[in-house]
């Protein structure tokens, strides 16, 4: 669990981070939205002590940041900027397995570690793992760094804009790999994106910030259907209902194709209605059940 | 080709040195001269000496400039930079000789004072380089590395001096190479080295001695030089992220 309490980071006279109350629960994601220079990165470089804050506390498993040794606390939150920021001159698996390093673990454990990273992010470790990042496309090196931070299993992760630097067919691949992935792993996720759809469908809460305030703190749902104020119903936009049904996952509609290892959401099966000469339309659901599905059923999905 | 021109230099050197082959060849290009072969001491040991001398020398600048960079380039040392920096450029236009001149009243004469001297010129380009090195590696790296869990001295053997490593190398590879050119005036001194051979052939107006000593350190030069490129070559490919044996 991560809590913020009253946290207020200044940079001069600018206030990046004003007065922050927030806490994120064990296993969720929290994702942290707003426009450009709203605190983003700033809070969440305070969470593994890159930045001390200059009110207020953040406390970790029930204990505040500043009882922590920075380096230790930091082997066990794992960390992915958005530059990636892969150490060119070592290759990938001696990337993944650097945090592994630090904490003293045999080669032979790390070489193996670092396969079983590659696995679990999706590229085959006899293909990858002898690699230098120069070598990789920007979707590669984006798993690999993913890969680093999980690398030592640790329980937290932080992601600064995480798959920010790719093409859209190759976003929606990781971001559908990054559900998978936490699905399993179940780690306690602070992510920051500029991206609202990503926002949607990656959140357990969100967070939306502007200049350093924290507007409002909820699940998609509740961001989208109740906005507190005017400047969340603005960025949420006024297509906001259509983007609910981004954050319905089925497991199969009839028609559809899209990228490899990716999921159909209600926002295709609508737009499989829309063309389909019938009121309705049959789809898989997650759990494997199949379901008519008309106007009305997808407005009672949406809306829960 | 790379090969191949080792081997030039590596016979080059072997006329140069062996006085069986050079006797006669210094005999045929400079046939007015009374005598061809320095005599006194042989140009293998001249060659030694002077190798010991600029390899001294580099050796303890490579140690300490780049020790002197680390330590200025950390939080608490930036604001010495820039003094660095002038001293680094003020020390260049600083003549070796003059540092020989000075360095012998306290060092006295031989070798001890003439080391001081190509330390002193070494040092610089070394420090210059590691200082730019190291302050050309990415940020974002060296947030990715704190940000993952390296202290700061695991964070620069691990992330900063292997990047700044090719921009050191080529500083020491400057250093060396104007040791070896300069070493030779180790010899007005009393520290031998080839410097003996041409001095002797200056007091002699003898052609042949002069070539021999000037031969020998630029084919040296070219030696040592050669092997760097070789360094610098592999430290590069590592860098960018190799390509052949992957
Ligand atoms: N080192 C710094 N010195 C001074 N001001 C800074 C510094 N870092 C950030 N700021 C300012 O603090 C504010 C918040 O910055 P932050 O990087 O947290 O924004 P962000 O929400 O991550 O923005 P973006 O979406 O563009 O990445 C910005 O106004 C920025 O200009
Ligand atoms: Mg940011």
């Amino acid at each position: 669990m991560i809590r913020f309490h009253g946290v207020t980071k200044r940079y001069g006279e600018k206030t990046a981070v004003d007065g922050l109350d927030m806490t994120v629960e064990n296993g969720s994601v929290c994702v942290l939205i707003g426009p450009s220079g709203c605190g983003k990165s700033t809070t969440l470089r305070m969470i593994n002590r890159l930045l001390e804050p200059d009110e207020g506390t953040i406390e970790v498993d029930d204990k505040a940041l500043r009882d922590y040794d920075p380096a230790s606390l930091r082997l066990r939150i794992g960390y992915v900027i958005q530059s990636v920021g892969l150490l060119p001159h070592m290759r990938v698996w001696q990337n993944i397995a650097l945090v592994p390093r630090l904490l003293g673990w045999e080669k032979p454990r790390r070489r193996e570690r670092a396969d079983e990273l590659l696995d679990i992010v999706g590229l085959d470790p006899e293909e990858y793992r002898d690699k230098y990042p120069a070598q990789l496309s920007g979707g590669e090196a984006q798993r690999v760094g993913v890969a680093r931070a999980l690398a030592a299993d640790p329980p937290y992760l932080l992601m600064d804009e995480p798959f920010g630097a790719v093409d859209p067919l190759t976003r929606a691949t990781l971001q559908q790999s990054f559900r998978d992935i936490q699905s399993r792993l179940k780690k306690t996720v602070v992510l920051v994106t500029h991206d609202l759809d990503e926002a949607i469908y990656l959140a357990d809460r969100i967070a939306l910030m502007r200049d350093g305030v924290l507007q409002q703190f909820g699940s998609p749902a509740e961001i989208l259907t109740s906005p507190v104020n005017e400047f969340v119903r603005e960025f949420v936009g006024s297509d906001r209902m259509l983007r609910m049904l981004n954050t319905v996952e089925l497991g199969a509609v009839d028609g559809w194709s899209g990228a490899d290892g990716s999921r159909p959401t209600l926002r295709d099966a609508l737009s499989q209605l829309l063309s389909a000469p019938e009121r309705s339309i049959r789809v898989g659901l997650n759990d494997g059940s199949q379901e008519e599905l008309d106007f009305d059923r997808i407005r009672e999905m949406v809306l829960p | 080709m790379r090969l191949f021109r080792l081997v030039v230099l590596l016979l080059l050197l072997v006329v140069v040195v062996v006085p069986g082959i050079y006797g006669p060849v210094a005999q045929w290009a400079f046939p007015d001269e009374s005598s061809h072969v320095y005599a006194r001491v042989d140009m293998a040991t001249l060659l030694l000496q002077h190798l010991v001398l600029a390899g001294l020398a580099t050796v303890a600048a490579t140690i300490t400039g780049v020790a002197l960079g680390v330590l200025v380039t950390r939080p608490a040392g930036q604001s010495l930079i820039p003094l660095v920096r002038d001293l680094a450029a003020l020390a260049q236009t600083v003549p070796p000789v003059a540092v020989l001149v000075l360095a012998v009243p306290v060092l006295g004469f031989g070798t001890a004072p003439t080391v001081l001297a190509l330390f002193l010129f070494s040092v610089l380009p070394i420090l210059g380089n590691t200082v730019t090195g190291l302050q050309q590696v990415d940020p974002a790296l060296l947030e990715a590395s704190t940000g993952m869990g390296m202290r700061d001295w695991r964070r620069l053997l691990v992330t900063e001096l292997p990047l700044a490593a090719p921009v050191i190398l080529a500083g020491v590879r400057t250093a060396a190479i104007i040791s070896i050119g300069t070493a030779t005036i180790g010899a007005t001194i009393g520290a031998g080295g080839l410097g003996v051979v041409i001095i002797a052939g200056l007091v002699r107006d003898n052609m042949a001695f002069i070539t021999a000593g000037a031969l020998a350190s630029a084919v040296l030069a070219l030696i040592v030089d050669w092997f760097f490129e070789l360094a610098a070559g592999r430290v590069m490919r590592v860098q960018r992220g190799a390509t052949d044996g992957v």
